[in-house]
């Protein structure tokens, strides 16, 4: 009885703030300047958010209540009220941003210029308030370490991945990798960084200690990646031969290949589930695949030319 | 004047940007046929011969470098277009090639065609897609002609004169 009381006590909490516990998944849709919002626990998108110029960088945060929208084209960040799904704002920023990450801590939002070669640092608290490191050329995925002191670039144009100290905003070095690196992924304990290569058909796993390099063979084309709760599994879209690689972290080797939508872009791990959402550029769709298993166990129908490159996965305090 | 700035300003703008603008764009164009999928699908795959169906293309010079399949199309409207083959798979009925250079305004330009049976019985469903950016690498202002309504009408011009004489020629006896 006193269990039931204190859920039905909790349920009420939720509905007089609003709060939404679980999983949520922001998929921005290029072709049609609109964001989907997907829970994860019915796999249905519940909303539908207009955002700024073919919008393509995601990033989410379930502390500050706020979905991070980079839009290309509109030289623009949205920013989305995640818990009323209403846009807040459109910051307009001078170049052109692409990839987009949050600091663990929320309090600094990244964003890469693909044009100017630099990446911006700016305050939660306050957007106004931006710090700029110029980087190598065309930087396009970007992560922070989970102690929040490391900043991880991919440079499209240079092959190389900077590792930037976020307190001074410098390079304290840069990481040769394939060809043309475009997504970043990280374990969760930080010590393995993913760039995929994406002329090289590859992905370079670094370690972010020793920063030793070795390389894995993936698909056609290669954008986007994503780890395990574990770290032990490594999905990587494959854009020309729709489908993702399930890469072995241990092994270092492909052991499966799961047949997605077309031109599969961006992908993110959904921990709580343990699923993986890949949103497919040409079918307007988002596959979800069982990791148990590696099989594919759903589409959903989101908008014109879905991309959702970053983490756009926002797990909801409870 | 008001050009020659404009010539002056493309003068001063650094050319190390990146390889293609950062909106990938979308064509697809469909037809339906009325002759065996097998009959389209050997036009399609024919690589060396793409004159042969569609009614821009003059002549096709097909080569072949390092295990890999290239075309050189020569349009009749002048100018050249370097393809490069990236698959034919006869399973699937479906060819997948990208440009390395040539006379559109698209960059990173990568395409596949299918031959599928039906919806009638004898019939072809032909779709062809591609994946392009717009030439222009910068930020805006973007120049006439190398912005992304320039690409996207470049390519639909290619398809739907291609997929209507197709239909044409995959037809006739």
């Amino acid at each position: 009885m006193k269990s039931l009381l204190i859920i039905i006590a909790a349920l009420s909490t939720c509905i007089a703030w609003s709060c939404q516990a679980g999983s949520f998944a922001y998929i921005s849709n290029q072709g049609n300047n609109t964001v989907s919002v997907i829970d994860l626990a019915s796999n249905q998108v519940i909303a539908s958010i207009e955002v700024g110029k073919a919008p393509v960088g995601v990033a989410t945060s379930a502390a500050l209540g706020r979905t991070y929208i980079s839009n290309v084209d509109g030289q623009s960040i949205t920013v989305i009220d995640s818990q009323h799904y209403q846009v807040l704002q459109e910051l307009p920023l001078h170049g052109s941003p692409v990839g987009i990450a949050l600091s663990p801590d929320s309090k600094t939002l990244y964003v890469a210029d693909w044009f100017e070669d630099k990446v911006l640092a700016l305050d939660t608290a306050d957007l106004t308030q931006q710090r700029v490191v110029s980087v190598g050329k065309a930087p396009a995925g970007i992560i922070v370490s989970p102690d929040g002191k490391q900043l991880y670039v991919a440079n499209r144009d240079s092959n190389d991945v900077a590792i930037i100290d976020t307190a001074s905003m410098q390079i304290v070095s840069r990481i040769a990798v394939g060809e043309h690196p475009f997504g970043l992924g990280l374990s969760r304990d930080g010590k393995q960084l993913y760039a995929v290569n994406v002329y090289s058909n590859s992905v370079s796993m670094i370690d972010t200690q020793t920063l030793k390099v070795s390389t894995i063979k993936v698909g056609e084309h290669p954008y986007c990646v994503t780890v395990s709760t574990d770290g032990s599994r490594i999905y990587v879209t494959n854009t020309q031969s729709d489908n993702v690689s399930v890469i072995d972290a241990s092994q270092q080797k492909v052991i499966s290949i799961v047949p997605v939508g077309g031109y599969p872009e961006g992908i993110s791990f959904d921990h709580a589930n343990q699923r993986v959402y890949v949103a497919n550029w040409f079918d307007n769709t988002v596959s979800v695949i069982d990791a148990s298993n590696n099989k594919l166990i759903a589409t959903i129908a989101t908008d014109k030319q879905s991309r959702a490159f970053g983490q756009f996965i926002q797990e909801t305090a409870h | 004047m008001k050009k020659l700035l404009a010539l002056i300003a493309l003068a001063v703008m650094p050319l190390t940007a990146a390889a293609h603008g950062p909106s990938p764009q979308k064509v697809e164009k469909t037809v339906t046929i009325k002759a065996d999928p097998a009959k389209v699908w050997a036009l399609i795959k024919d690589f060396g011969n793409m004159q042969k169906w569609h009614p821009a293309v003059a002549s096709t010079k097909l080569e072949t470098k390092d295990g890999d399949t290239y075309r050189l199309l020569t349009l009749k409207g002048g100018g050249t277009i370097y393809e490069k083959l990236r698959s034919a798979d006869d399973a699937d009925m479906k060819l997948k090639y990208e440009i390395v250079e040539g006379v559109l305004p698209v960059a990173d330009y990568n395409s596949f065609i299918t031959v599928k049976a039906g919806p009638g019985a004898g019939e072809s469903t032909v779709t062809w897609v591609g994946r392009f950016y717009r030439v222009y690498k910068l930020n805006p202002p973007i120049p006439p002609g190398q912005d992304d309504e320039s690409a996207i009408n470049a390519v639909t011009g290619v398809y739907d004169a291609g997929l209507a004489n197709l239909k044409k020629v995959a037809e006739g006896n």
